[in-house]
């Protein structure tokens, strides 16, 4: 799909592509599909987020309304991408939910440390996996005023 | 009592004991043995003296019988009496006593009593002096002797023996002596020292006792002050008796040893005595001697057994010391070693005890801290692999989840019954897969997590759970009883879901009957709080009840009543680690109760 | 600071020494150029010179055993004054009260070699006889006093304080023996006023209940002091932490006891009075007078001993 990069509301960080089919599945049920943009591992995160590398050519002042970050991820974790998003002053402003697997409360300190939005796991069953994904969804970008 | 006191009484005791013995053994025997040395030197002295007196009184006995015997004598005093010419007679006198030594005046008597002639011509005229004291025995053949004092109360002896001419009484023949003979008895200090001497008494008319010559103490010739005079040994001797006794006191009072004789031919008591003080005195300086000696032997002894015993008992204090710093957990003291000997020895074997100890408790703590170490990389691996299993595994049961149900809301109408029935399991397999994970999860992660104790209200929570419980199945009819419980110390969270597991059983396993009774109660023992969790469900066989906390053990089929068996084994581990136990019992299709004891705050 | 250790140190020394060295001429002078005294035993000059000469040289000898043994004492005390402080203050309080008694016994010697001088002069007699006895009592009260204190005040710092200590069992069974034969023999004392002998002074020259109250007593007391401070002592060593430590101090006291016993029999005698002691005979007189100077020389060796070993803790 081809996607003006400074229209993404949505930033999927995501490396297993069945969760990323799923997801989509879930926010195309709120019709939010269109919005989202996927990278599959963290350094295209950061490379998004900060306009480098491939997306050099996207403008940092547009950044999306709301970035999804798994934690686990190849190359540059989670943890980091977060650390790193939260430390800029142009992007600590962008609301990141974190969407995992772990219910390990030290990730959850640790995000909350680093200043995360939100802590969402991910059910395995299909059902709640698509209701937390709607709901956060359609909070993130309907209900919530971001600076955007 | 300390060693040290012991060993001291024992010692002064010993040598204490022997040295009184031995004083006073010798004490004893020598003054026994100066008794008898005292006993024989007075008895000598009195035989000697008695036979001197003998000697001396008998020379002139004698010397009188003979010159009143001889015929001239006898024939001139005749002469005499018819013609009171006393040239002849006179002149005899005079030549008598020019043969006598210590005869002061010879006389003749007459037959009225009356000196009639006489070597000294002052007493010619006079009365015979008659004394108060007695006259020694008169018998025919002996002459009489008595005592004259002078003015000067000096005594002088007198001898008279009877002129007979045959049968015919002519006069008598008188020699006075110029002083005392017995003087030269009891002047006569040899062999008495200082304060011995021999006194010569008798008794006058009166029956009081008389000193014929002067004591050494008292320089005249008298009586004895009558306060003394019972007890001296003059009395005893006066009695007639001729013995030794010694300790007796004399006419001064003091106490003195004394040696009786009678002499009966004079009705004389002669006594010879000596002052005990003086006699003993070498007894008195012995006792001196031995009481010093023995008082610095016993110092001696005294400090010997200080240095023995401080010496023997400071390194034993010194071992209990170092000991007792042992076992207040100072591994480090060691005791001094003092000396070669056995107690050194034993100070030294412990010494090298301690280093072992030390040694070996030091390998141990490195033991011990390898162990923990090796524990720790387990306990870290193990976090690893729950950490992998809560992300790795979940995610593709989710895609399994997720796609089986894209393929049944999609795909349905292409899907025949079979088709749909396949889905159904596959979702129904992974739901079952997913709790089973989430169990697993929360179980291994019990036995990691420390246990953050504080004071929990166990009725409320109960209460709590189970209302969450009965929100969550809102169609059961349950009759909920929940009794007072006691307070409980522990963790707030895991105590929590202990209640949750029981109270989910209860509810889950009673799901068949009608109406569900719970009821939640405690009881107590001396140390614990059992809480139970009453149902009347499906209870269990008892013969199994050992199954019952184990991982995955379960008594149902999961058709009948769906789970995981991991609950009870939660419930297990948790109040495990609060230090307490679970059971459980039941009965089939009556229901079952499981308790837990927890200790008391 | 080491050298001006040193050099107080050698201050004190030589003051005891140049103190003994004058006592010693003195009481030599006073003894062999006094006027003929009473010959009680009855000797030729010449026994009575050798007599003298027999006496006065180990009694000075004596003298010179305590002040090598002070000396020593003061050495260790100098050289260790950064150590072990409740102990060093100990040894302090140890060393003062010999002081006070060797000094004592040092004047009654010479107040009785100034006395010879006036041996015929009768009226005289109770002067000197009350103040040698007086000279003796007192300071021996003070000094052994002042070793009690020593002790205990090391009895109840706080290193001692926390271990057992003996009950007084002990000081008060051995000074109650000895104290009963000692008034035993003062009580049996016929010459305690008067003397019947002109040649031999009385022993007090006091009425009784002076005599009780100013020498008795004070001498029993100084008798419990001294006993009471070595035992302490005794016990208080086997909490020490060093060898040298224990054998040095363990030294001290029996250098202590050996001085209280010297003073028990110099009381001792004193007590059996002149005629009882002259009693005893030249020859037992002799073996007493070498046994108490041999007694106060083995005291004072072990001082100069038990300091040695105390200066040997200081190297480590």
């Amino acid at each position: 799909m081809t996607q003006d990069l400074n229209e993404v509301e949505i930033l999927l960080v995501e490396d297993n592509p069945n969760d990323v089919e799923l997801t989509l599945r879930a926010l195309k049920k709120n019709n939010l599909a269109n919005k989202v943009y996927t990278v599959k591992d963290g350094e295209e995160a950061i490379n998004f987020i900060f306009a480098a590398g491939q997306y050099a050519t996207r403008d940092v002042n547009f950044p999306p309304k709301v970035i999804f970050l798994d934690l686990k991820l190849p190359k540059v974790s989670g943890l980091e991408v977060l650390k790193k998003i939260k430390s800029d002053e142009k992007t600590k402003t962008i609301p990141v939910v974190v969407i995992t697997s772990s219910q390990e409360t030290q990730d959850v300190k640790e995000c909350y440390s680093l200043g995360v939005n939100s802590f969402i796991q991910k059910p395995i069953e299909f059902d709640n996996f698509v209701k937390a994904i709607s709901d956060v969804g359609l909070y993130w970008m309907v209900i919530n005023k971001s600076v955007r | 009592m300390r060693i040290r006191s012991k060993i001291f009484v024992i010692f002064f005791i010993t040598s204490l004991l022997p040295i009184i013995f031995l004083t006073y053994i010798n004490l004893n025997f020598s003054q026994n043995a100066l008794v008898k040395d005292t006993e024989s030197e007075l008895e000598t002295i009195a035989d000697l003296q008695t036979a001197n007196i003998h000697t001396i009184i008998n020379a002139y006995k004698n010397r009188i019988n003979f010159l009143a015997a001889r015929p001239t004598v006898l024939s001139q005093v005749t002469t005499f009496n018819n013609t009171k010419d006393n040239t002849q007679i006179k002149n005899t006198l005079n030549s008598i006593l020019l043969s006598l030594p210590d005869v002061q005046i010879v006389s003749l008597i007459d037959l009225q009593g009356n000196v009639v002639v006489s070597t000294d011509d002052s007493v010619i005229g006079k009365k015979q002096f008659i004394s108060q004291l007695p006259v020694i025995k008169v018998t025919k053949d002996t002459p009489s002797i008595d005592f004259l004092p002078d003015n000067d109360g000096n005594l002088k002896i007198r001898f008279r023996k009877t002129l007979y001419d045959k049968t015919t009484k002519l006069g008598e023949l008188e020699f006075i002596t110029e002083e005392n003979i017995f003087n030269k008895v009891t002047n006569n200090y040899i062999g008495l020292k200082k304060t011995g001497e021999v006194d010569l008494a008798i008794k006058d008319n009166a029956g009081k006792i008389f000193f014929i010559t002067p004591t050494r103490f008292k320089k005249t010739a008298g009586y004895i002050p009558s306060t003394f005079a019972n007890t001296t040994p003059s009395a005893e001797a006066l009695k007639k008796s001729n013995t030794f006794i010694p300790e007796t006191s004399d006419y001064r009072g003091k106490a003195v040893s004394a040696v009786t004789r009678y002499l009966s031919d004079l009705d004389m008591g002669l006594v010879v005595k000596i002052d005990r003080d003086e006699a003993f005195q070498p007894i008195n300086e012995l006792r001196d001697s031995m009481l010093i000696f023995s008082f610095i032997f016993i110092l001696f002894v005294v400090m010997v057994v200080l240095f023995f015993v401080h010496s023997l008992t400071g390194p034993i204090i010194n071992l209990l010391f170092a000991a007792k710093g042992v076992y207040t957990g100072d591994l480090s003291k060691r005791a001094l070693v003092l000396s070669k000997d056995e107690i050194g020895e034993l100070s030294a074997s412990f010494n090298t005890m301690l280093d072992a100890l030390q040694a070996s408790h030091e390998d141990l703590e490195k033991k011990v801290e390898e162990r923990t170490k090796q524990l720790e990389t387990s306990n870290k691996d193990l976090e690893a692999f729950s950490y992998s299993v809560s992300h790795d595994l979940r995610a593709p049961l989710r895609s399994i989840d997720g796609f089986s149900q894209i393929l049944e809301e999609d795909y349905t109408p292409k899907l025949d019954d079979e088709g749909k029935r396949v889905i159904a399991t596959i979702r129904a397999s992974t739901k079952q897969m997913a709790t089973l994970i989430d169990d697993l999860l929360t179980f291994s992660r019990l036995g990691r997590k420390p246990i953050e104790a504080q004071d929990v209200n166990m009725t409320s929570l109960a209460k709590t759970v189970f209302d969450e419980l009965k929100l969550a199945n809102p169609t059961r009819v349950i009759q909920f009883d929940c009794a007072e419980l006691p307070h409980a110390h522990g963790d707030a969270a895991l105590l929590k879901q202990v209640w949750v597991n029981l109270l989910s059983n209860a509810i889950k396993y009673t799901k068949k009957k009608e109406t569900a009774i719970i009821t939640v109660a405690s009881t107590s023992d001396n140390n614990n709080n059992i809480y139970c969790v009453k149902d009347n469900g499906a209870g269990f066989d008892m013969q199994y009840k050992d199954k019952l906390f184990g991982v995955f053990q379960r008594l149902h089929s999961a058709q009948e009543f769906e789970g995981t068996g991991v609950g009870l084994a939660i419930v297990s581990r948790i109040i495990t680690k609060h230090g307490g136990s679970v059971r459980a019992e039941g009965v089939v299709d009556q229901g079952a109760t499981f308790s837990f004891s927890l200790p008391k705050t | 600071m080491e050298s001006s250790h040193v050099n107080k140190t050698s201050t004190s020394q030589r003051l005891y020494y140049a103190i003994a060295g004058t006592a010693s001429i003195l009481y030599l002078c006073l003894t062999f150029f006094a006027p003929q005294a009473n010959n009680i035993f009855g000797f030729s000059p010449l026994q009575i010179f050798l007599l003298k000469v027999t006496v006065a040289l180990p009694y000075i000898a004596a003298w010179w055993f305590a002040v090598y043994g002070l000396s020593t004492l003061e050495k260790y005390i100098a050289a260790a004054k950064e150590e072990n402080d409740v102990m060093i203050r100990l040894l302090g309080s140890v060393r003062n009260g010999l002081l006070w008694i060797i000094v004592s016994t040092v004047l009654v010697a010479l107040i009785g070699g100034i006395r010879s001088y006036f041996a015929n002069n009768i009226d005289i007699r109770p002067f000197f006889t009350i103040i040698t006895n007086y000279l003796y009592v007192f300071p021996q009260l003070i000094g052994f006093f002042l070793i009690y204190r020593g002790v205990y005040q090391l009895q109840s710092s706080k290193e001692m304080s926390e271990h057992k200590h003996a009950s007084h069992f002990l000081t008060a069974f051995v000074v109650f023996f000895i104290s009963s034969i000692y008034l035993y023999l003062m009580a049996t004392n016929p010459t305690r006023q008067f003397s019947a002998n002109p040649t031999i002074p009385a022993t007090y020259y006091l009425p009784d209940i002076l005599v009780i109250f100013t020498i008795a007593l004070p001498i029993l007391a100084s008798w419990w002091f001294g006993f009471s401070a070595a035992f302490t002592m005794s016990d208080l060593i086997p909490y020490l932490t060093r060898a040298e430590l224990f054998k040095g101090i363990s030294r001290i006291v029996y250098g202590i006891w050996a001085i209280i016993f010297t003073s028990i029999l110099i009381q001792a005698l004193l007590s059996l009075g002149g005629t009882r002691l002259y009693g005893l005979g030249i020859g037992m007189l002799l073996l007493i007078i070498y046994i108490f100077i041999i007694l106060q020389g083995i005291g004072y060796l072990f001082i100069a001993l038990g300091s040695k070993a105390l200066q040997k803790s200081i190297r480590t």
